[in-house]
């Protein structure tokens, strides 16, 4: 018998929970002690209410115009682009190309070493009528969160329909895109990542960024720009008859390193006790500062234990983390230079700290936080 | 938190729980050492939590690590056919056979959504992975599934 891979119920792979494991379960729940008073609101978590009603307003009133990158890290991610940057991307003219029956234009872009993105904004050709879809049209509509909930809301169907759905109980055309960056593959750092977000008067944004590996030397990166165009064919999804699609250029200004900087290590610093910190730099582009650590493995160090417990991250004085940068990434890549490893941590700021405080486990595995000054 | 809420929110998520720390040892004693063993955990970091209407993705999330650590204490070499298969007692024994044949980074992704009802954004959350990522693995994790499902 075919299963229906759209109204999938895994519920039923499972055996029930023994009553021996609930019971040792609940027995632990109820084994905890009250103690001291938990810390429950402070001026801090007060403000941090605060600010998060003025982020949510923000949004909402962007929800008139078109999204474009802030609104897609502010949203999904709770960070933000720096100032810099977001001038710079929406700082050249709009570039438009139509495939099939959808207009697309790119609205914002922006190059460094470091990473590449870009956000278009497709819409229905004047006179066509229909829905705009990413390319996860079979799935439910509501299943990316608030902003495709929205839509439903919108279309006035449940948002647990799937937009094959929604599109043959409204009896409308539906349309699925896709607009991916393109870039020569020896600039490649990590995994690139995309995603639509859906605008309130019917179009969406989708979204494309490429990590570069910062061996980039020219002043500009000839891209490409992947447009898809996919009219669904609703009994048939799978049938891709009525695609049109095409690569077209897109050349994109590669922006400068505004400063370089390296931290003072003190002497014998390790990790876990197996992995030297040898250097800590920090590169600040408009888009955001990239930390650079570079550690040696001692003898002692494994490779599994660098896998499993290697872990660093630069936080704020106070101990809360950064906003995250926009690469949403960081860690190591791979393991291929052994003995030396490269760690990398992005935050989405806009000037090189003084100070930094790394936080790291030590030789028993638990955190440690090491204040480290700038050279001068 | 107080504690009568964090026990009470417990016993709603006991199911989910267990699903979700099976899906990843698949052995009785180790899932039942890491359901209590997140239970703690959770007690010790409540002031972590900042709303309690994210009490089930934050607890999700915590069991996650704790059935990782689990898993790398016990690692150890075992055949494939040895590995215990819940399958042949479930109500639908080969959708858990086919389950089970996934790779953890598929399957955990599939369990979240479409055995939690969590949403792609609040499964990403939890996986602490880019909504992107998550969407390529469910998308994956289904055709794999698909396939094995077809070949029994």
């Amino acid at each position: 018998m075919k299963r229906d891979m759209d109204n999938l119920n895994l519920r039923d792979a499972f055996v029930p929970m023994p009553e021996e494991t609930r019971d040792a379960l609940m027995s632990a729940a109820r084994s905890v002690k009250e103690e001291e008073p938990v810390k429950k609101f402070t001026f801090r978590t007060a403000l941090i209410a605060a600010c998060i009603i003025v982020a949510t307003m923000a949004v909402a009133m962007a929800a008139g115009s078109i999204f474009g990158w802030n609104d897609f890290f502010s949203k999904d991610y709770g960070t933000t682009i720096p100032k810099t940057a977001q001038e710079i991307m929406t700082a050249t003219e709009p570039v438009t190309w139509q495939e099939g029956d959808v207009i697309f234009t790119v609205r914002e872009r922006y190059s460094d070493s470091r990473l590449a993105l870009i956000s278009v904004e497709a819409r229905l050709a004047e006179g066509v009528e229909g829905i705009l879809a990413g390319d996860d049209f079979t799935e439910a509509i509501g299943a990316y969160g608030e902003n495709s909930a929205a839509v439903a809301k919108r279309l006035g169907v449940e948002p647990e329909m799937t937009w094959v759905e929604a599109a043959k109980k409204l009896n409308l055309p539906l349309y699925s895109v896709r607009a991916t960056l393109e870039i020569p593959s020896e600039l490649w750092g990590s995994e690139q990542y995309e995603d639509p977000m859906f605008n309130e008067d019917g179009s969406l944004t989708y979204f494309s960024l490429q990590p570069l590996n910062g061996q980039i030397t020219s002043d500009q990166i000839n891209a490409k720009v992947y447009l898809r165009t996919k009219k669904v064919n609703l009994d048939d999804p799978d049938d891709d008859t009525n695609v049109t699609k095409e690569y077209v250029d897109l050349a994109i200004h590669t922006e400068k390193t505004i400063a370089l900087a390296e931290y003072i290590i003190p002497e014998d610093t390790k990790v876990l006790d197996a992995f030297q910190i040898d250097s800590i730099q920090a590169e600040l582009l408009p888009s955001g500062l990239h930390f650079t650590t570079n550690l040696t493995a001692l003898e002692s160090a494994t490779q599994e234990q660098a896998l499993d417990k290697l872990r660093l991250n630069i936080v704020k004085e106070n101990g809360e983390d950064y906003p995250t940068g926009i690469t949403l990434s960081s860690g190591f890549s791979n393991l291929d230079t052994w003995p030396q490893i490269v760690y990398t941590q992005m935050i989405s700021v806009d000037q090189i700290p003084e100070t930094i405080h790394l936080v790291f486990p030590d030789a028993n595995g638990n955190d440690t936080m090491l204040v480290l000054q700038l050279k001068k | 938190m107080d504690r009568g809420f964090f026990i009470a929110e417990i016993e709603t998520c006991s199911d989910m729980m267990y699903r979700v720390a099976w899906s990843i040892l698949r052995n009785e004693a180790d899932v039942q050492d890491a359901l209590q063993d997140a239970v703690l955990k959770a007690w010790e970091k409540r002031d972590k939590l900042r709303e309690e209407k994210y009490f089930r993705t934050w607890m999700t999330r915590i069991l996650i690590n704790v059935c990782y650590d689990t898993q790398r204490m016990h690692r150890k070499i075992v055949p494939l056919d040895k590995i215990p298969v819940q399958g042949s007692s479930a109500p639908d024994p080969d959708l858990a056979i086919a389950l089970e044949a996934l790779p953890e980074k598929l399957r955990l992704p599939l369990v979240l959504c479409y055995s939690e009802g969590m949403t792609y954004e609040e499964a990403a959350d939890v996986l602490r992975i880019p909504m992107t990522t998550l969407r390529g693995r469910i998308r994956r994790g289904k055709k794999e599934l698909r396939k094995e499902l077809d070949a029994e």
